[in-house]
């Protein structure tokens, strides 16, 4: 029971957007698997979460808040990379009604630790020579790069919180 | 950047107003009379008829969108120089420090969209030049006031501002989509700064939460808080919920924006001295 346990000892604000936060991504999620039906791969309840990781990023406030931006940050990076390969309008149009919400999300972490609303190179976990140049026109602070699906499974690979292999036909 | 935003010419007409003519069908009855108020504002700037670019209900190019996507971001760099002046000497030199240092890094974020839009509409056939804005545009239509006069003012002016930004890009990427593989890059890089937007939005909508104990979060909670039709119907996406946020169409836009663009009016013989506008948050 770690994640109670720490989100309980947060200040009142943390408390709230962590909470928020949550419920928006349940919303998300209830809205995909809606899209995916039988097309999606695994159950919530498949997913095997690494014990040993996930307190390792719960372990007070600022590590929380900093691993949300993390989250949050690879959320925006995620849904702008696949944008351009989505053929459905409905589908990009919805993509995009969740990316900036993630966008929004990221802010009130980085906010909380006084950290700036737009992302510098320097957070950035992919660099600028892997950027996929035709995915990237634009670079740096003023604008959220497009990251591949394989560099995403890495980020949140290397979280070490889940361990689940992430699959699926943009990832082999 | 300062010389492009003082030059007026007709070119925005012609880029901006086709996207007005073309909508002007597909709009309910209020928004029409939104739509005529600022077509009169336009047809007395350019004191000729908008051309008819394109047929009614037809997609804009990329090339459309680039140069309307270019409108928007000047009239935002102007909307933070703005600001800036007067956190230096003017209404804003009060406010906290860390609402100066957004002012300043959203700016200069904005600032770098219009340079790199304007190379891309370059790469398209477009003219970054011949989009304008005023020398002087209409702040004071967001919200009836002058927007740069206190703390308080500009962050919810800056607020409408950056969400409409938002909604802005978000209505333009299916239509980006269909124009193919051909706009996959501008599709990408419109993707790029929506994102951003939301950022600066958030932020802000921070700043009033924490510095002016404002009954706001950096995600939308209430339609009420933007000024663009945040909530749909007839659409399998759930507006309606926090966790997803709205867009705002062409026609939308440059209809909330229009009085905006309205120069600010030296001379008394016009009819359109600000006072007399509905704020844009009136015009839906």
């Amino acid at each position: 029971m770690p994640l109670w346990f720490n989100l309980a000892r947060l200040p009142t604000r943390e408390l709230d957007y962590m909470r928020t936060l949550g419920a928006h991504e349940a919303e998300h999620v209830r809205f995909l698997r809606g899209v995916l039906g039988a097309n999606a791969t695994f159950a919530t309840n498949q997913l095997s979460f690494n014990k040993a990781g996930l307190n390792s990023v719960l372990k007070d406030r600022n590590t929380i808040l900093n691993t949300a931006v993390a989250l949050e940050d690879t959320g925006v990076h995620a849904y702008n990379g696949v944008g351009p390969s989505l053929k459905n309008p409905t589908y990009l149009l919805a993509a995009g009604s969740i990316v900036s919400v993630e966008a929004r999300h990221a802010v009130g972490a980085r906010a909380l630790l006084q950290r700036p609303a737009t992302e510098p190179p320097s957070d950035r976990k992919v660099s600028d020579a892997e950027l996929v140049p035709a995915l990237n026109p634009f670079k740096d602070r003023a604008y959220d790069e497009l990251y591949t699906p394989k560099q995403i499974v890495a980020i949140v690979s290397s979280l070490n919180l889940l361990n689940n292999p992430i699959r699926g036909a943009l990832v082999a | 950047m300062k010389t492009s935003l003082d030059s007026a010419t007709q070119q925005i007409g012609k880029t901006v107003l086709g996207g007005f003519d073309r909508g002007l069908h597909r709009l309910t009855a209020a928004a029409q009379a939104a739509v005529m108020i600022v077509s009169f504002f336009f047809g007395s700037l350019f004191l000729a008829p908008a051309a008819p670019a394109y047929a009614q209900g037809s997609v804009p190019t990329p090339q459309e969108i680039v140069a309307y996507a270019l409108t928007l971001e000047k009239l935002e760099a102007e909307f933070y120089r703005r600001a800036i002046e007067a956190a230096t000497s003017g209404g804003l030199a009060t406010a906290p420090q860390v609402a100066k240092d957004a002012i300043r890094s959203y700016g200069e974020d904005e600032m770098q969209h219009v340079a790199d839009l304007s190379t891309l509409l370059t790469s398209l056939g477009g003219n970054p030049n011949s989009v304008t804005i005023p020398a002087n545009p209409n702040f004071t239509a967001i919200l009836q006031r002058d927007p740069f006069a206190n703390p308080a003012d500009f962050l919810l002016a800056g607020q409408y501002v950056e969400d409409l930004g938002v909604a802005a890009y978000k209505g333009q990427a299916a239509n980006l989509q269909a124009a193919g593989d051909a706009a996959k890059t501008v599709l990408a890089g419109a993707l790029e700064i929506h994102s951003v937007e939301a950022r600066h939005a958030a932020g802000i909508r921070y700043l009033r939460q924490v510095l002016l104990n404002a009954d706001i979060r950096p995600w939308i909670r209430n339609p009420q808080e933007v000024i663009y039709q945040e909530v749909r119907s007839g659409t399998p996406i759930p507006f309606a919920s926090a966790a997803f946020d709205g867009f705002a169409t062409m026609e939308e836009v440059l209809a909330l924006v229009g009085p905006i663009l309205q120069p600010t009016q030296q001379s008394s013989s016009s009819q359109s001295t600000p006072s007399t506008q509905p704020p844009v948050r009136a015009l839906w």
